[in-house]
């Protein structure tokens, strides 16, 4: 009798998950629905909103603002680890992908980015009472110097820094943020706005240099989506030369 | 923005959510994993040469292939090959599932094997067929053997639901994630985390046990079992 039950499980499995696909693929393509996909574990760019439950963010407000001016009723977010947003855009899982993705020379081989939207500067964090002054990258030099792995500042510490000093990456920025505040590493370096959310979260702690990286973050399409790329593109224009612009800054970074 | 904190309520809640879609899933996927693994163990066990050689090929395999590769082929290749694919949900159940599939069956090959081959002569004897035989003489023992095996692979399946993050499943783990992307405080959030997966372990493997003590039978692997 169990036997047959959990061959019947099995078969129940099999049909619910045969016309479940079914009704997804058929419904994707002709509603007028934008699916987004972000890794909503980078405030303030993407989050969670405790309160609502939603998936919000600087990011997320602005593809919203976007999707209404070229034409969606709706947008779905769909939140997955940042590794795999480039294979989920590839397959057609996602049409758009928004996470704070810096533009660059690798990435653009298979998939296109919209104009830059943001300007992924980076900053020095230190411990207040470390008394560690940086006025140039040279002054890294012989430091331990924290990164979160597959970052900008990450990848702009190798390649400037190097063996001049010691590098140690973290898995996430909160983990590298943890190790400067328990000694293990002299200085953090990671992107501009969030380095100064924790600067103001933690009074122990202060951005005390900025680096001007030149890099800049994108929205990423399927490679030869031209269509909504230039929708994207003109829809991004108008808005950043807009008082649109100005409040998402000021809501999400409150400057 | 400035990193806030999250009231505890909210927090318990956020965590609760992930735990649930953590257990409905490992719960799918051990069931899906027990469907596939059991006759696959019996065809390695009691199959002729070709049945057996395909069911050593499929543990192998599936075995070889980390469950993220898995994640991707049956999520993000297969619907490019083929046009259709599963919804994510599903393809974390039947990715997991498969995956597990392959580790039950060698459990349950073990268990079969315990069986006395005696017994088998003697039930022959009696005039069984072969699906008599291991319907009322190897399944009873062999699953009774395989319990605590078993046991530990759900628990195995439970923790590695966490791996679904990639095809865009919100579990327990991505939930604690999200409370310390906005908080700011790993420590508080993964601690809580992992004190829900120990909660369902320990119940867990006391329901096995208690499963192991009312059907085990006396002298037999089964009756002292201990998940």
């Amino acid at each position: 009798m169990r036997w047959k039950l959990s061959v019947g499980v099995l078969a129940f499995i099999l049909v619910a998950s045969v016309i479940a696909s079914g009704c997804i693929t058929g419904s994707s393509s002709s509603t007028k629905v934008l699916v987004v996909g972000t890794s909503a574990d980078f405030a303030p760019f993407e989050y969670k909103n405790p309160k609502t439950g939603n998936i919000t963010g600087f990011d997320i407000s602005l593809i919203k603002l976007i999707a209404k001016k070229i034409g969606y009723k709706k947008v779905k977010i769909v939140d997955m680890s940042f590794d795999s947003l480039i294979p989920a855009l590839q397959s057609g899982k996602v049409q758009v992908v928004i996470a704070g993705m810096t533009i660059t020379a690798k990435r653009e081989k298979v998939v296109d980015f919209s104009i830059p939207y943001w300007t992924a500067d980076q900053d020095v964090l230190v411990r207040k009472n470390s008394n560690i002054k940086i006025n140039s990258i040279k002054d890294l030099y012989g430091k331990k110097i924290g990164v979160e792995t597959g970052t900008t500042g990450a990848i702009y510490v190798k390649k400037h820094v190097g063996k001049n000093a010691t590098i140690k990456e973290y898995s996430t920025y909160v983990a590298a943020i943890e190790a400067l505040k328990n000694g293990q590493v002299d200085v953090v370096v990671l992107d501009s706005p969030v380095a100064k959310m924790f600067a103001s979260k933690y009074p122990s702690l202060e951005v005390v240099y900025t680096i001007h990286t030149n890099e800049h973050y994108g929205i990423a399409v399927r490679k030869g989506d031209t269509k909504l790329l230039n929708q994207i593109n003109s829809a991004l224009k108008s808005i950043m030369n807009s008082p649109e612009w100005n409040n998402l800054v000021k809501e999400y970074f409150g400057s | 923005m400035i990193l806030t904190s999250v009231p505890w309520h909210v927090a318990i809640k956020m965590l609760l959510e992930g735990a649930k879609m953590t257990m409905i899933l490992s719960v799918l996927s051990i069931l899906l994993g027990l469907a596939i693994g059991l006759p696959v163990a019996l065809m390695e066990t009691y199959g002729n040469k070709a049945l057996r050689y395909v069911a050593m090929v499929y543990e192998n395999v599936i075995r070889g292939i980390p469950l993220l590769a898995i994640y991707f082929i049956i999520f993000f290749s297969i619907p490019l090959l083929v046009g259709i694919g599963l919804p994510a949900f599903w393809a974390a159940v039947v990715g997991l599932g498969i995956r597990s599939s392959a580790y039950q069956s060698q459990i349950f090959r073990g268990g079969i094997q315990a069986v006395d081959e005696g017994q088998l002569e003697a039930a022959f004897s009696l005039g069984m067929s072969n699906l008599q035989v291991i319907r009322h003489v190897v399944l009873p023992q062999a699953l009774r053997f395989s319990l605590p095996a078993w046991m530990n692979e759900y628990i195995i399946v439970l923790k590695d639901t966490s791996i679904a993050l990639a095809i865009g499943i919100v579990e327990l783990t991505r939930q604690a994630t999200y409370l310390v992307s906005i908080t700011g405080e790993p420590f508080k959030y993964y601690a809580a985390a992992a004190v829900i997966y120990l909660v369902i372990v320990l119940s867990l493997s006391y329901l096995a046990s208690y499963v192991g003590k009312k059907y085990g039978i006396r002298g037999v692997g089964g009756a002292n079992v201990r998940a």
